[in-house]
């Protein structure tokens, strides 16, 4: 599990990140006759080189979030830009949001304009690369982000035709672009050397724009970046291979007793664990339910797992097999062995009026992380769920960042 | 005329004993209030008469039509009996329900509505012979139903439904 994990995070040069040496990261990840880790990120290093210090700003017509369309020319007047590269699931693009933030409240008496880009390609970003995000890379999915997030900059949308992102370069998110007045490259990295906002030694971006601001060489023009590596539209195999290898899981039905539904509610799988109730008769169940499995599929690299229960009575199973088999619900399901739905409450939770949907998220030691009763609000699911999976250390941070 | 109401436990609608009886059942919402009346509190062998349920759903709640597909439509089933002649019920004509996160229209009631269950006394010799010496007939029905709003449904519930009702001599 966290191979994949790791080989999602690009290592600048050296840089170790979390003790793990990116050729450990490639080596984990390459299958028979696909190309490395190391291969594919020289591959994009090559299709999509960096911009070099001293050039121009490449011009763009981006829309932001706000709906408007945002040009390099309109912020002509800023004696220097910042342009960062980043992305809504990236974990360590979220890390640096507050940091950016802050870089733009500071800095705004001192002319800099910062603006963001988000350069990935939504549909080259595979279900299992969004686990740690509560939303996908999508236009719309940065305007419920950015709301969330509260950014105090503009947002901009880069990821159909990735033409301005091919021009500047990003090889991850976050990758900052600094500009003086002459929009002359002068500085391109990371923000500062460590995610772990605790632990910076050095404060690369900062840096460039203490120094421009001041007049003065930029001291270190080029820093090697660390982030998630940018999702370019022309590489999709990625994608199209977990979801074949998604699509070729059964989807089998499991009869629960009342005391099998029992012991799910202590939660015995050692992992943070997703229980819905659900039925065929239940229109607001049939919305939810595409939801939950994206979750699922987003977060089942980490420690997580999911079981559906059919809240259909034994005669009703040819239909809930029809209705799995048609979300291909290759995830734990039940269906009780019972007519009694009220058993099952009473076995269930006593504090449940046997509604559905009815959703319960329990951490490992079976205590309740969320609960709803009725359609669940995906967002606040997922931040909820975000926010009490342990980070590993890779992205120490990151479950408190889902806590705020 | 006498008139029963109550809103989701289990009863028995007595015309004429008056006794509602509430069966044990773990809380649950009130989805579905329920009345009934009867057209006549005595009746003759060859009469007939209706029992009428007055029905309305809670706040923004609907119930499934009977012309519902792969829903839980409402049912009133009367159990047959020797002397009882029942005809089908009738129902008021649905309500369009667009649900929209799935794009279907569906046949519900969300406001209060009628079910009329015609019944009769069974003036055959058949019937006349079921019925000699009765002085009250005690019908007893269910009414099944599912209730949802749009963001939660409840289990499919059945009512058990009694009446009863004095028979007069012809």
């Amino acid at each position: 599990m966290h191979a994949i994990n790791i080989a999602r995070v690009v290592l600048g040069s050296s840089l170790l990140l979390g003790g793990v040496a990116a050729s450990a990261a490639a080596q984990t990840l390459a299958a028979p006759g696909e190309e490395t880790y190391a291969q594919q990120m020289a591959r994009e290093q090559s299709e999509h080189p960096t911009l070099k210090i001293g050039s121009a700003a490449p011009a763009f017509s981006l829309k932001g979030i706000d709906d408007k369309s945002h040009t390099l020319a309109e912020y002509g007047d800023a004696p220097i830009l910042a342009i960062a590269f980043i992305s809504n699931h990236c974990p360590a693009s979220q890390l640096y949001e507050g940091r950016i933030k802050q870089i733009v409240r500071d800095y705004a008496d001192k002319g800099v304009k910062l603006i963001a880009i988000a350069p990935n390609g939504p549909m080259a970003v595979a279900p299992r690369e969004l686990n740690y995000a509560e939303v996908d890379d999508s236009f719309e999915s940065m305007k419920i982000h950015a709301e969330y997030r509260q950014f105090n900059f503009p947002y901009l949308y880069e990821g159909d035709t990735q033409q301005v992102a091919h021009q500047y370069g990003p090889k991850v998110t976050p990758h900052i672009f600094i500009f003086d007045r002459e929009r002359k490259l002068r500085y391109e990295g990371r923000i500062d050397d460590n995610m772990r906002g605790n632990n910076i030694k050095t404060n690369d971006a900062r840096n460039a724009l203490d120094a421009l601001v001041a007049g003065r060489p930029v001291p270190v023009e080029h820093t090697p970046v660390f982030g998630c590596s940018t999702k370019w539209n022309s590489a999709i195999a990625g994608k199209q291979r977990e979801m074949k290898e998604w699509m070729a899981k059964p989807v089998t039905l499991e009869t629960a007793s009342l005391d099998e539904l029992k012991k799910l509610r202590t939660n015995p799988t050692g992992k943070t664990l997703m229980i819905n109730f659900w039925a065929t008769w239940c229109g607001p169940c049939q919305t939810e339910y595409p939801e939950l499995l994206t979750t699922y599929l987003w977060y089942r690299s980490r420690d997580f797992e999911f079981v559906s229960v059919a809240l259909n009575t034994p005669d009703e199973r040819a239909s809930v097999q029809k209705f799995l088999d048609e979300h291909h619900s290759a995830v734990r399901n039940l269906i009780i062995d019972t007519d009694d739905v009220y058993a099952v409450q009473a076995a269930f939770d006593a504090k449940w009026e046997s509604g559905v949907p009815f959703t319960l998220v329990l951490a490992p030691d079976g205590r309740e992380i969320y609960r709803i009763e009725g359609e669940a609000d995906i967002l606040a699911l997922r931040r909820r769920i975000l926010g009490n999976l342990p980070d590993a250390g890779m992205f120490a941070g990151n479950t408190e960042y889902w806590r705020k | 005329m006498s008139k029963w109401t109550w809103s989701f436990a289990p009863i028995a609608m007595l015309l004429a004993a008056t006794t509602v009886v509430a069966a044990q059942q773990p809380a649950r919402p009130n989805l579905l209030q329920v009345t009934s009346h009867v057209s006549a509190e005595r009746v003759t062998v060859g009469d007939r008469f209706n029992v009428t349920l007055e029905l309305a759903p809670a706040a923004k709640m609907h119930v499934y039509a009977p012309t519902v597909v792969n829903y839980k439509p409402i049912v009133l089933t009367v159990r047959p009996q020797p002397g009882l002649i029942v005809r089908p019920a009738s129902y008021p004509p649905a309500e369009k329900y667009f649900y929209a996160p799935l794009k279907e229209t569906v046949d519900v009631y969300q406001k209060p509505f009628q079910v009329v269950q015609e019944l009769g006394l069974d003036s055959s010799p058949a019937g006349r012979a079921a019925l000699k010496g009765v002085t009250e007939l005690t019908v007893q029905a269910a009414l099944s139903y599912q209730a949802c709003d749009d963001k939660i449904c409840f289990p499919p519930r059945t009512i058990p439904l009694t009446w009863t009702v004095a028979i007069k001599e012809s």
